[in-house]
């Protein structure tokens, strides 16, 4: 299952299932038209209060996100989710900042993280142009 | 009556201990909610009162709109408790412990029960005195859901047990919750459990409710700080700070009612390197209960 909960974050249970939710749709790995996993599934794998994760679906089918079919459970709408830039960002944001924070006690200066970053860029564009395979070697 | 608890100005004094000192909790039919407090906060001692079992010296306990203490078979349709000793005889096997429940229990369903048996794991045959601590817990368990209760009310009902009896014991409370609008009251020290299970927290200290707040909305008004200031100098007044330690320059302290207010203050106070991190329930319980006065 792709949901799981961090009891250590101040974000309440049913607000971090739904933003899985949101964020697995909107990076593709959960396609339109699928089936999500259901209520009694969730609360008992994860072993948590099922209004918990009523909550979250509940929340998803108001924004209409999901929708509900009568006895055959919950599915991803056709053309649901398109991440905002700012959500985009937000998550870049993150990853970035992880990157930035163990440059800097590597002792990497920025301009050589940024040459790092960019020869990472051109392999990339490399791989996406001409199929080259080397891309996750390192 | 759409509560399925209603306490209302409930006291009592053990001696001159006042264990419960007058509080009020209302608590609607489809919530589950953890009652949490330090040892000898009462906990048991309310539970005990909503049994029946022990009479208050003044207020009252309705359970679905009836007290406890005025039903004269000392019984109400629809509830179940979980207490260490409940009905469990250490002559009689599982299946004689079972056959004298289901005989004094109106709603017993006997299908409920044999799919429990089975889930659980035990057996007609064994006697009750040979039982393991989690098998034990487990009957007491079995006994409470295989009426199907409408109100479930448990005093720590996983303490002592194993991680392996523990979950199983989740994975039961859960399959009950899935049917709507049962109601969950129940006592323990186990936070994260509390944080799986519970919607709602209820912490008594000093005999009365301090906290009862959606647990969500618990977790969002706490957080602990850790900041710089300068050594050996009066920190500033931070609202809501408690349990403040120092440690040469380094600072940290808990923060309840967190609000953006705060996070100005803190920001424009004079510290420096300010970490602003999220409490858990367990630091959100200790920052009531272990607060001295």
């Amino acid at each position: 299952m792709f949901l799981k909960v961090d009891f250590a974050s101040s974000t309440p249970l049913y607000a971090q299932l739904k933003e899985q939710v949101l964020y697995s749709i909107a990076s593709g790995k959960i396609k339109s038209g699928s089936k999500l996993p259901s209520v009694r599934e969730v609360s008992t794998e994860l072993r948590i209060n099922p209004s918990t994760v009523t909550q979250a679906y509940r929340e998803l089918e108001y924004e209409k996100i999901i929708f509900t079919k009568k006895g055959q459970g919950t599915f991803v709408s056709e053309n649901s989710v398109q991440m905002s830039s700012k959500e985009k960002e937000q998550i870049l944001n993150q990853v970035i900042e992880k990157v930035i924070i163990k440059a800097h006690h590597l002792g990497t200066n920025s301009n050589d993280l940024l040459k790092l970053f960019k020869a990472q860029l051109k392999k990339m564009k490399d791989f996406l142009e001409n199929g080259k395979k080397e891309v996750n070697d390192e | 009556m759409s509560n399925a608890i209603d306490i209302s100005n409930i006291k009592h004094k053990f001696g001159k201990k006042k264990v419960l000192d007058g509080f009020n909790l209302e608590i609607p039919k489809g919530e589950a909610i953890a009652l949490l407090g330090a040892n000898g906060s009462g906990k048991t001692t309310l539970i005990q009162m909503m049994t029946g079992l022990l009479k208050p010296d003044a207020g009252e306990i309705k359970l679905f709109g009836e007290n406890p203490l005025d039903c004269s078979n000392g019984f109400i349709p629809g509830i179940s408790f979980v207490s260490e000793k409940r009905g469990i005889f250490p002559w009689m096997t599982v299946g004689g412990t079972l056959k004298f429940a289901r005989n004094i229990t109106p709603d017993w369903d006997c299908a409920e029960e044999k799919k429990l048996l089975s889930h659980l794991k035990l057996r007609h045959d064994q006697k009750t005195r040979h039982l393991s601590r989690g098998e034990h817990g487990k009957l007491v368990l079995l006994m409470a859901l295989a009426s199907k209760p409408k109100l479930l009310i448990m005093d720590e009902p996983t303490e002592g047990l194993d991680p392996l009896v523990k979950r199983t014991f989740m994975k039961q409370l859960i399959d009950l919750m899935l049917n709507e609008g049962r109601t969950v009251f129940y006592s323990t020290h186990e936070m994260q459990e509390a944080e799986r299970l519970a919607r709602k927290v209820a912490i008594l200290v000093d005999g009365k409710v301090k906290v009862y707040e959606d647990m969500h909305k618990l977790k969002c008004k706490h957080r602990k700080i850790q900041a710089v200031f300068e050594q050996d100098t009066t920190l500033p007044i931070i609202p809501g700070s408690c349990n403040i330690r120092r440690w040469d320059e380094k600072v940290y302290m808990d923060v309840r009612d967190w609000n953006e207010k705060t996070d100005e203050i803190i920001q424009s106070s004079g510290f420096e390197n300010i970490e602003i991190l999220p409490a858990d329930l367990e630091d959100v319980f200790c920052m009531y209960a272990g607060e001295e006065e």
